[in-house]
């Protein structure tokens, strides 16, 4: 028998971490069955959550299943820990499964994201959960599922690479600059989420595991940790990610992917880190080599 | 008619039938067609040939019936006796199937250029220079002019719309090609090139060529076989002219004299 409900119970109609434990079961045979088979979309059974669909119920409820005593939870909202959809979330668990949370990647257990996989390389005892709001990338060329399922099922992604295609012919160049798709170990073509194109190689044969969840589709999908992740391209226009201009103005970074924030009636500009965390402790450690 | 231009079979169909719920679109048809051959299939609406067509091309599987390929490297497949995964690969590389309406066989939100090239890159083309000159080469030899190779199909006249989905057809090199009312809905003029252009393609690329019309005198002009159907029978085979001039069967002979004459 599975037990309707966690031992340590914090009374009558409630318990640990929002759902019911067959509820969390049923998500985590679905992750098993995603990881076992990467990139491709599992169905599961997506339940009410205390959030509106699109505002990331699906990794909500991954989170949920997969959240204990021991973990430490970092969520992030366009790399920002402060941000409102981040906030909430946190406070959501911090209520549901009293969890010790942090805003640095490093610490953290479980991170739950939105629009951005963190500047620092992940570990191989970290989680990486995505929000995704469409885990279809082959929606934008045909509203049906029957179709789509076929598509996956045969490898024939041949209309996809005609999206590519046409993006040159018009513009030189892959003007697709987010939700980039992407081959996952050779075989399913999956979407990474609404994460700048930037973040796409960072999921190449990452450490850590991340799983995809969009509770409006009832999709989850995971890519495995050190799994091969290739975003798609032509032998003669390869794959290639934003540059900036500028340093961040905070911390002198080059490496991660910078916000551009306007600053005056002027047009003054100037570039941060989208990663506050990552910036916040280049900072710190430049403050502390300076004293 | 010599056949000594003519290469080995490539397709061979037996025994298709087709029933629809209350209709028997094909019934027990068999066929078979060599490489260089032009075959027609005339008769009235509804005599069943777009629906024969479609289970010569892997669309539609028949109720009862074989239909066997010879595939490039020489091997034999029946297309209905394989998995689907093979008959997708099959119908991918090995057929060419050019539908009666152009929104079925074109993808109108994509641009002429795309819509040749993507048989090629679902077959595993990733290089966008050469397939960019294969656009290109196949604009030209569809005789639609370059200016065009960036436009949306939706925006392409009749005549235009069915020499783009030739050109996407043909791109694979396919064994078999399936037309399905090459001319319908064109006027006199066009007709006439278009059949001027099939005519040549098929002297150039050597494929079996299979085209379903309700049009005897383009069914005269691009077929040197033609089978006659009348509800979803075959009721007479022969050469093209010898049929055509001294029809044998009531049907034909009724189709026949029903033709407009100028």
């Amino acid at each position: 028998m599975i037990p309707q409900s966690d031992s340590e119970a914090d009374g009558p109609g409630f318990n640990y971490a929002y759902l019911d434990e067959r509820s969390k079961r049923s998500i985590r045979r679905a992750i098993m069955k995603a990881v076992a088979l990467p990139g491709y979309q599992v169905p599961f059974a997506s339940t009410e959550m205390p959030l509106p669909s699109g505002w990331g119920t699906g990794a909500l409820q991954i989170t949920a299943s997969l959240i204990g005593r021991a973990d430490r939870l970092k969520v992030i909202d366009q790399g920002a820990d402060d941000a409102t959809n981040a906030a909430s979330i946190k406070s959501f668990f911090k209520r549901v499964a009293d969890a010790s949370t942090t805003t640095s990647t490093a610490d953290a257990t479980i991170i739950q994201t939105r629009h951005r996989i963190p500047e620092q390389p992940l570990r191989s005892d970290q989680i990486l959960v995505l929000q995704v709001p469409q885990p279809e990338p082959l929606r934008r060329l045909t509203p049906r599922a029957r179709e789509t399922q076929r598509m996956h099922a045969y490898a024939d992604y041949g209309r996809l690479y005609v999206l590519l295609y046409e993006d040159i012919t018009r513009h030189r160049e892959v003007a697709t600059s987010y939700d980039y798709p992407v081959r996952v170990n050779g075989r399913y073509i999956a979407s990474p989420s609404p994460i700048p194109k930037f973040d796409n190689p960072k999921m190449n044969r990452s450490r850590g595991l991340a799983l995809f969840g969009a509770g409006r589709e009832r999709r989850v999908y995971a890519i495995p940790p050190l799994t091969a992740v290739e975003s798609l391209d032509f032998e003669d226009h390869p794959f290639s990610v934003q540059r900036f201009p500028a340093a961040c103005s905070l911390c002198g970074s080059r490496t991660s992917y910078l916000d551009e924030l306007v600053t005056g009636d002027d047009g003054a500009r100037r570039f941060v880190c989208s990663d506050t965390d990552f910036c916040t402790t280049r900072q710190h450690d430049r403050n502390a080599r300076a004293e | 008619m010599t056949n000594g231009r003519l290469g080995s079979v490539v397709l061979e169909a037996r025994g298709v039938s087709m029933q629809f719920a209350g209709l028997r679109a094909c019934d027990d048809v068999t066929l078979s067609i060599r490489t260089g051959e032009v075959l027609g299939i005339v008769g009235e609406s509804g005599s069943g040939k777009s629906t024969l067509l479609r289970c010569l091309g892997g669309i539609l599987q028949p109720t009862a019936g074989t239909v066997h390929l010879r595939l490039a490297e020489g091997a034999h497949r029946d297309l209905w006796a394989v998995d689907e995964a093979t008959r997708v690969q099959i119908t991918r590389t090995s057929i060419g199937l050019v539908h009666q309406n152009p929104r079925d066989g074109l993808m109108m939100d994509i641009t002429a250029g795309g819509n040749i090239v993507e048989p090629l890159m679902a077959a595993g083309a990733r290089n966008y220079a050469a397939l960019r000159a294969t656009a290109v080469d196949w604009m030209r030899r569809m005789e639609l002019s370059l200016d065009h190779i960036d436009r949306f199909p939706a925006d392409f006249s009749g005549g235009m719309q069915k020499r783009l989905q030739i050109a996407r057809c043909l791109v694979t090199g396919p064994r078999i090609l399936l037309m399905d009312e090459p001319t319908g809905g064109l006027d006199v003029s066009v007709q006439a090139r278009l059949l001027d252009l099939l005519r040549h393609l098929v002297k150039e690329l050597a494929m079996a060529v299979i085209v379903v019309t309700h049009d005897l005198a383009v069914a005269r002009m691009l077929a040197e076989r033609l089978l006659v159907m009348r509800a979803g029978q075959v009721v007479e085979a022969g050469l093209a002219d010898q049929l055509l001039e001294d029809p044998q069967h009531q049907y034909t002979q009724m189709l026949v004299s029903a033709a407009l004459r100028l």
